[in-house]
């Protein structure tokens, strides 16, 4: 992964790529088997084919940049043909990769916005060592189901330097057992204008995501 | 008395049921005279507010709403022998009780209860009072109005309303019973007047109507075996020039309370941990080293408390992870974790 290519990913993430680098980041895409698998490990292109927003909590897709979205939604209609060879090859795992990518060339908004979400996914696991079966998925079944806690993915940009702070949408069980054991360390500390004992209600009602 | 209560005219008993009406009507202006007058400070009702959690005995259930869930709760409160005693009940979900006397506070859960997954993942005490709720400083960040009466838990109340003069921290509406000043109803308010934390008591008792037996843990037979005991020893804060970090970016009003090290029990990890308030608002943050397994960035909410994770990178450029925690606009909370970064030598500390 080129350090050029990781400031594109990092455009795009931030909603600023133009549909060069965009452009770029889908020749890549086209080229690359395994970032393809990454692909379909996220499922995300399946989601934004379907036209659907990612609304889960944690999820990349629900932080694509409105541009994109706008874009997808202003799209004109495409030929029935082009939009299933676009969903065949972004679902058919390992599927053979076809003489002409089907990416490479396509300036519709939907591409578009597949490729955002692409994007982010080449992003993420180019910070970390080969993809391995045991790592943690993104635990957006905890967080769907949480009554008490609202998880929301904050904007960061890819960085170059082995960074290991992960994007949102690679949320753990840990990442949020460590933010409610600090709100609860915090709750305690509080002083009070309430009976020493209330402080201490965020402790009482604490309820497991 | 006034005449047109007793109509020229009217029969001797009609007369005379309506100067008792009259009467009755008069003594009854008399008791439920306006609780306030124009001299009134609120800051002195906060004061008293404060004084009245730790001095009065009660007994009541309250309500508890952080804009997702609604839990009921029951409290006792009194000092015994100078003590301060005090006993949490959850009634509704995990059964749960924190029991406090004096300065230690241990909390009894069921085994299994989820609170336990957590003990190992950072130091769950000591109980310090790193916030102490400072109403002088109070009226540097927010303004405090009166704005009427109301009626709460079946007792008359006067609503105090604490704003925030900036968009870097929430207000209060505050109902406090005007007889003894007790809090009885509050809401925590965000940017757009929204309640985002409601804490109301249904019903209470008060002074001599509170039974000290009622203190007492509830055990159900010994299904509350397990005990999370809060350590209580307040650590040594560290000196400001030892602090390893500094805030680049504060809100106005807030100023440090407390530095500390930490050391979890179980994992290796040591964590700092600085504290800020405004003398209302509060807010920490914890500084660690970045986990092998990396750390997510994200912002989660509950009610108005808001945690949210960042990274820095040390003098050698090893990396850190950063949380802060408070009941701030998330805005806010982020500004300022993205300002942390080690001191360098020899500077003043945040």
């Amino acid at each position: 992964m080129t350090e050029m290519l990781r400031q594109s990913l990092s455009a795009v993430v931030d909603d600023e790529a133009d549909a060069f680098e965009l452009r770029r980041v889908l020749d890549e895409v086209g080229r690359d088997p395994e970032l393809r698998d990454l692909w379909e490990r996220y499922h995300l292109i399946g989601a934004v084919l379907r036209g659907e927003r990612p609304t889960i909590p944690g999820t990349y897709g629900s932080m694509l940049g409105d541009r994109v979205w706008r874009a997808v939604a202003d799209a004109p209609a495409e030929s029935a043909g082009a939009d299933a060879d676009l969903a065949d090859a972004a679902l058919a795992p390992a599927a053979v990769p076809p003489p002409r990518s089907p990416w490479i060339g396509r300036t519709t908004a939907l591409a578009v916005a597949a490729s955002v979400a692409f994007a982010v996914v080449i992003g993420v696991d180019a910070l970390r060592s080969p993809p391995s079966g045991s790592e943690p998925m993104v635990a957006v079944e905890a967080v769907e189901s949480s009554s008490q806690t609202a998880v929301v993915p904050a904007p960061v940009s890819v960085e170059s330097a082995a960074p290991r702070l992960r994007l949102a949408s690679e949320i753990s069980a840990s990442d949020v057992r460590r933010a409610h054991a600090y709100m609860l360390h915090h709750a305690q500390h509080q002083g009070l204008s309430q009976p020493g004992v209330m402080s201490l209600v965020k402790m009482a009602t604490y309820e497991k995501p | 008395m006034n005449e047109r209560l007793v109509p020229a005219g009217a029969r001797p008993a009609q007369q005379r049921f309506n100067a008792v009406v009259a009467a009755c009507l008069t003594i009854g202006m008399v008791f439920c005279a306006p609780a306030l007058r124009a001299e009134d400070d609120p800051r002195q009702w906060l004061d008293d507010m404060a004084r009245a959690f730790s001095e009065l005995s009660y007994d009541g259930v309250f309500s508890y709403y952080n804009g997702r869930e609604l839990a009921s709760l029951r409290v006792i409160h009194m000092v015994i022998d100078g003590e301060q005693r005090e006993r949490l009940v959850h009634l509704n979900g995990a059964p749960r009780e924190i029991v406090r006397r004096g300065e230690e506070v241990s909390c009894l859960v069921e085994p299994g209860d989820a609170l336990l997954e957590l003990e190992g993942s950072i130091p769950i005490g000591p109980f310090a009072r790193a916030f102490v709720r400072r109403y002088d400083r109070i009226s540097e960040s927010y303004g405090l109005s009166f704005f009427g009466e109301d009626r709460v838990a079946g007792r008359q109340t006067v609503r105090l309303a604490v704003t925030p003069r900036d968009d870097d921290r929430y207000g209060y509406r505050l109902w406090l019973d005007e007889q003894t000043r007790l809090l009885l109803r509050s809401e925590l308010i965000d940017g757009d007047g929204q309640p985002m934390e409601i804490f109301q008591f249904n019903q209470i008792r008060l002074g001599d109507e509170v039974d000290a037996a009622s203190l007492e843990p509830d055990d159900k037979g010994g299904s509350l075996a397990t005990h999370l005991t809060l350590a209580t020893k307040q650590p040594e804060p560290l000196p400001r020039d030892q602090v390893a970090w500094q805030l680049g970016w504060l809100p106005e009003g807030f100023r440090m309370a407390a530095a500390e090290i930490r050391r979890t029990s179980g994992a290796l990890n040591a964590v700092d941990t600085l504290m800020y308030s405004d003398g209302l608002a509060a807010f920490s943050v914890y500084i660690e080293d970045m986990p092998e397994t990396g750390a997510a960035s994200m912002v989660s909410r509950n009610g108005a408390t808001v945690a949210v994770t960042h990274m820095i990178h040390g003098h050698r450029q090893e990396p850190y992870l950063v949380t802060l925690v408070g009941e701030l606009p998330t805005a806010t909370a982020e500004r300022i974790v993205r300002s942390v970064s080690p001191r360098l030598d020899g500077g003043d500390g945040g």
